[in-house]
């Protein structure tokens, strides 16, 4: 499969009052044409900040320090300086955010704000951005699309608003969409609505899609490829059956029998990860993630483990691989 | 049914008026329109819905936060419908709550000991000297430790701030606590350790249990009957198992097919709704649910369907299921 990014050992770290924090520590993957990569992780474990990296869209002349690679088709987009990024963002690479509302700015209608990247970017005049604004509108399903260019995103629902925010990402065809978390904040049904139509634009236009969520049952519906995050790492990366078949990781393992099972059995009692994520300038030496392990040993508490490759398409990060895995 | 019936609403409805302009007709949003149910002790009862179905309303309705517009409510036989705040407070002990969100639901300048403490002075509850006593046990019992007896709430991580609301809940001994919504705000993780935690309290004391949420799953693993509600309806209502393995609302069997599952290998068929919930300030005559219903029929639009009992305390409020109207198609 033809790779359109790569992320090469990214790191990103603030500077913040408790000193330069570390949120996300040596992160690699790619994502092919017309691929759907999801990114799973539970809050705080980097995975926003990596997709927003991706972009740079911390201020790295104040906050944000970043190292790695990030290839866009060969192209590091940290050598390119901070102007150029412009028509990277929203042409090549365009970004879904969770919450719609705050996303949308309150004062513009719906179609200033969609025909904005479509003068910016591709230069069309008046006429002709409106009525691709109408496509677009269109292409992702909302009804009366001429009478929602007037309207202002308070008008509209939930769902709705996401679906104008993903019209507006794909407005200019890009390479990559990245979707952080677009259904967190919406109801199951329409969850599933929004669902479908990023699958069937993913198909539709060819665009690689990389879906961050916490949801592991999204993930096991839409995506052919995960990468699980732990505080700024990468812990597992499988493909998808692989992944809920044979989860190498115990943190995986753990997030996959967390979770309630809607046809599983009501009397057994529910998985439970003991303590909780520690703070980014408390991170445990060793293993990250070994004093929840359960399988936790003393090489775990004081040598951090590399992620290697167990198979063609799986890699883990963890000391004890091939001990912990469960069949289903 | 193994208990007595603790809490029981019969026909409970909550409209709250909305400001038009001078000379045009008073518009109402129909929050929660005529809802009848009972808990009974020692039971969980899930009540799940849409954002903005009114479940949240009913809830808070139930324990009074919020007045009732008609309908009754009655905790452990007696009514509590008209009662004054005063004559109330009594029952505010029988019935706790525990909100959705554990970031605002603290008082961020009270240190959590203290927040505990005033839940006794106010109920005038144990001698002043043990009450410090009694918050450190109650800690203890939603597993924290006594040190956090003198933290502020923003020393705590969300899973610990929702231990801490429990406590509070807890301190008064409670018969019902309604859950409103207790670990949506949670990761997944931090949620079983809290489903699990609520399930322990239930069982030691004999807890009733209004679990309010939005995902299918986590109400289906913990309550033991569910209340499905849709624009202010409860429109399906059975015990678990039941719901689950013979599902008759439309609204009902699609909220339970949008639930994502974690199996890749899943290739069941998902009934996708077309659009959004109408608004409830102009709810759809009829069946509310008629709008978006895959099955729905002429007479549907305007008669209004009552909940039926289809056997083994299966209620369902759904044309299809009136043997009189189900013809008429």
């Amino acid at each position: 499969m033809e790779k359109i990014l790569e992320v090469c050992n990214l790191c990103t770290s603030f500077r913040t009052e408790r000193g330069i924090l570390k949120a996300v520590d040596g992160v690699s993957f790619d994502i092919g044409k017309g691929e759907i990569l999801g990114v799973v992780g539970e809050s705080g474990c980097g995975k926003s900040v990596t997709s927003q990296s991706i972009l740079r869209l911390y201020d790295e002349r104040k906050t944000a320090i970043y190292s790695g690679q990030v290839l866009l088709e060969g192209k590091n987009l940290f050598d390119l300086p901070l102007k150029k990024m412009q028509n990277i963002r929203g042409e090549k690479i365009s970004m879904v955010f969770q919450d719609a509302l705050s996303s949308l700015n309150p004062v513009l209608t719906i179609g200033d704000q969609l025909t904005e990247p479509l003068h910016i970017h591709q230069k069309l005049g008046k006429k002709a951005a409106v009525d691709k604004a109408l496509d677009m509108l269109k292409l992702v399903g909302i009804s009366a699309p001429l009478e929602r260019l007037r309207q202002y995103p308070h008008e509209l629902s939930g769902g709705m608003r996401q679906r104008v925010m993903i019209a507006i990402a794909l407005a200019c065809h890009p390479k990559l969409l990245i979707a952080d978390e677009p259904t967190t904040a919406l109801d199951v049904t329409i969850q599933a609505q929004i669902m479908d139509l990023i699958v069937s634009l993913n198909k539709q236009l060819d665009m690689g899609v990389i879906l961050i969520t916490h949801d592991l049952a999204v993930v096991a519906q839409t995506c052919l490829r995960v990468v699980v995050m732990y505080l700024g790492q990468i812990v597992e990366e499988a493909e998808v059956h692989e992944l809920f078949d044979h989860p190498r990781h115990p943190y995986t393992l753990g997030l996959i029998r967390s979770i309630p099972e809607i046809d599983g059995n009501r009397k057994e009692r529910l998985y439970m990860i003991p303590g909780m994520v520690p703070l980014l300038d408390q991170i445990p030496s060793g293993c990250r993630f070994a004093p929840r392990c359960t399988y936790a040993t003393d090489r775990c508490r004081m040598e951090m483990p590399q992620l290697v490759s167990v198979s063609p398409s799986q890699r883990v990060r963890c000391w004890n691989v091939g001990k912990t895995g469960r069949k289903k | 049914m193994k208990g007595d019936v603790v809490l029981r609403a019969v026909g409970v409805t909550k409209f709250f008026p909305v400001k038009t302009s001078f000379g045009k007709t008073p518009m109402v949003v129909k929050a929660v329109d005529g809802v009848t149910l009972k808990l009974i002790e020692g039971e969980t009862y899930g009540l799940v819905g849409e954002t903005g179905c009114g479940k949240s309303t009913l809830g808070r309705t139930l324990i009074k936060l919020i007045e009732p517009t008609d309908g009754s409510i009655s905790i452990n036989g007696v009514d509590v419908t008209r009662m004054t705040e005063k004559e109330m407070r009594p029952y505010r002990k029988t019935v706790q709550m525990v909100f959705q969100d554990p970031y605002t639901s603290l008082n961020p300048r009270k240190r959590v000991g203290d927040a505990l403490v005033e839940v006794l002075t106010i109920h005038h509850l144990s001698k002043r000297e043990d009450r410090i006593d009694v918050a450190m046990k109650i800690l203890a019992k939603v597993g924290l430790r006594p040190e956090h007896f003198y933290r502020y709430p923003h020393e705590f991580s969300g899973g610990q701030r929702q231990r801490i609301g429990l406590a509070r809940a807890l301190i008064l001994n409670p018969a019902i606590v309604i859950c409103d919504e207790p670990v949506s705000a949670l990761d997944v993780s931090i949620q079983s350790q809290i489903i699990n935690l609520l399930q322990d309290l239930q069982e030691q004391d004999r807890l009733t249990y209004l679990f309010i949420a939005h995902d299918m799953s986590v109400v289906k693993y913990i309550s033991d009957r569910i209340g499905v509600m849709y624009l202010g309806h409860i429109v399906e209502e059975a015990e678990t198992e039941a719901l689950f393995k013979n599902t008759l609302h439309p609204y009902t069997q699609t909220l339970l097919s949008a639930v994502p599952k974690t199996d890749p290998y899943s290739t069941r068929k998902r009934i996708i709704l077309q659009g959004d919930v109408p608004s409830p300030l102009n709810p759809p005559s009829g069946c509310v649910f008629h709008t978006r219903c895959p099955y729905a029929m002429k007479a549907c639009t305007s008669l209004i369907p009552v909940l039926k009992n289809m056997g083994e305390n299966h209620r369902v409020a759904c044309l299809r299921y009136d043997p009189d109207l189900s013809t008429l198609a």
